[in-house]
């Protein structure tokens, strides 16, 4: 099998989806500038801590709540919040960030249940305002939510490291 | 925002019910800004309390990916309170339909040809496992074919074959018709099937049940055994007596498909191998000599 000088690791038919995931995973990331807007800095570490809080679980699956931060990244960094809950602005905040939260983990587990995910955490959404709120987050993110992520290009660097050649890295998959 | 507004009506005129599914209905539609008409699925939201249905978001992520030629396309999803719409590409036509309206120009070898180069060039990407002329769309004056089967949870294909569905083991690999573990080559399989079939215009296989179409399969490509497919007899079928698995009077692959010159026939023999493991691949297989002077 032929070797490319400039990737040693790569053969040449392996090259192209590397180059495609650089191509792709700028359709994944937030705006430019939205790392230095400290007025969305802090609503993100408001998004952050209610996740932590909202996202534990058993077993916990560490990458549903990295999921959900990169809806929010992407949403935050392009969108006005919509007003779902008109009366309370707080709750609505909840809300929204409750749903790329729960979108995250449709994503991952197909026995996600919306309405036990509140009522274990005693949460009182109605599953309307869920549902419109969904609807409003997977629209502006244009249904884009196979996020390509940094554990996307694991897959590449993780030869690198000289690990023995049995413990074959997780190529990332399109399906 | 604008794509708040954007609702079925406003954007599309919808015309007649062209389908019906467990998932909801399929129309036609019109765009009423292009003036061009594509296919309409609405999914009903089932269960009131649970949001957008995990399934739907699923499978409407994975078609924003699949941006290809040779695929029918997802051009718009729109929603309401009570469900989604998903707004395919439109094609009037498919394969199977094409062979049966233009016999002449369906033989025509190049297109033969062109058509099986589209179909493979899409296929690695997905795993579609129930590639057949029914789920293959084709447009008739641009001669592109494109695949209508994505292989997902059913409720975000594409629609086709809307008048009645056929369960069709004639194109199922064997290892799907004995219940193996089963990839990819299950497609490479099947487009093996379509592309005999595009040169003779009848299908390969006929099975109108599993055993009579591995009876089939293994009469026109002989019986396997160890060594041409390791790990055969773990997978259930009892080899012990070859000649009951077989019946009628055995002929190759070129008395069977007639007209297809001998650069095709070694392909689609490769494409047609039993064993999967051994079964050429969608790469290996566009560059195969069979392509060489298209």
């Amino acid at each position: 099998m032929e070797r490319l000088p400039y990737y040693p690791n790569l053969r040449l038919n392996e090259l192209q989806p590397f180059r495609k995931l650089f191509e792709i995973e700028s359709e994944y990331m937030a705006s430019q500038g939205y790392y230095q807007n400290e007025r969305l800095a802090a609503l993100r570490q408001f998004a952050v801590s209610y996740i932590e809080e909202i996202s534990k679980c058993n077993p916990f699956d560490a990458f549903v709540p990295f999921l959900a931060m990169s809806y929010f990244d992407r949403f935050v960094s392009s969108h006005n919040l919509p007003k779902i809950i008109t009366s309370n602005d707080e709750e609505n905040l909840k809300l929204f960030v409750l749903c790329c939260l729960t979108l995250a983990w449709k994503m991952r587990i197909r026995a996600f249940k919306v309405e036990m995910f509140l009522e274990e955490r005693k949460l009182k959404f109605d599953s309307k305002e869920v549902r419109k709120m969904e609807l409003y987050i997977l629209n502006a993110l244009e249904w884009r939510m196979r996020s390509l992520t940094a554990i996307g290009f694991s897959g590449y660097f993780v030869p690198l490291l000289g690990i023995p050649s049995m413990m074959q890295p997780v190529q990332p998959v399109y399906q | 925002m604008d794509y708040l507004i954007d609702t079925m009506d406003n954007k599309y005129e919808q015309l007649e019910t062209i389908g019906r599914g467990n998932f909801g209905e399929v129309y036609k539609c019109r765009d009423r800004e292009k003036n061009t008409f594509a296919s309409m699925k609405r999914i009903l939201f089932r269960y009131q309390d649970d949001g957008v249905p995990g399934s739907v978001i699923r499978g409407v992520a994975l078609l924003k990916e699949l941006d290809h030629p040779n695929i029918i396309s997802l051009l718009d999803v729109l929603d309401d309170e009570k469900w989604v719409d998903l707004v395919f590409e439109y094609l009037e036509m498919d394969l199977w339909r094409f062979m049966g309206t233009y016999p002449r120009i369906g033989k025509d070898p190049n297109l033969t040809k062109s058509f099986l180069y589209q179909i493979l060039s899409d296929s690695y990407r997905i795993l579609h496992r129930n590639l057949k002329p029914r789920n293959i769309m084709v447009d008739v004056d641009k001669k592109i074919v494109k695949i209508a089967d994505y292989g997902l949870a059913r409720p975000v294909d594409a629609p086709v074959a809307f008048t009645y569905q056929v369960l069709s083991p004639g194109y199922k690999a064997p290892e799907l018709l004995i219940d193996a573990k089963y990839s990819t080559p299950v497609d490479i399989w099947s487009v093996g099937c379509i592309f005999a079939e595009m040169v003779t215009h009848h299908p390969l296989f006929n099975g109108q049940c599993e055993h009579t179409a591995i009876m089939e399969m293994f009469s026109l490509l002989g019986v396997p055994n160890v060594e041409t497919w390791p790990g055969v007899t773990s997978l259930g079928i009892n080899l012990s007596n070859p000649e009951a698995l077989v019946s009628g009077v055995r002929r190759s692959l070129s008395d069977v498909v007639k007209g297809l010159e001998p650069t095709g026939i070694d392909l689609l023999a490769q494409m047609l191998c039993l064993n999967p493991c051994r079964r050429i691949t969608a790469r290996d297989a566009l560059i195969h000599a069979y392509f060489r002077n298209a």
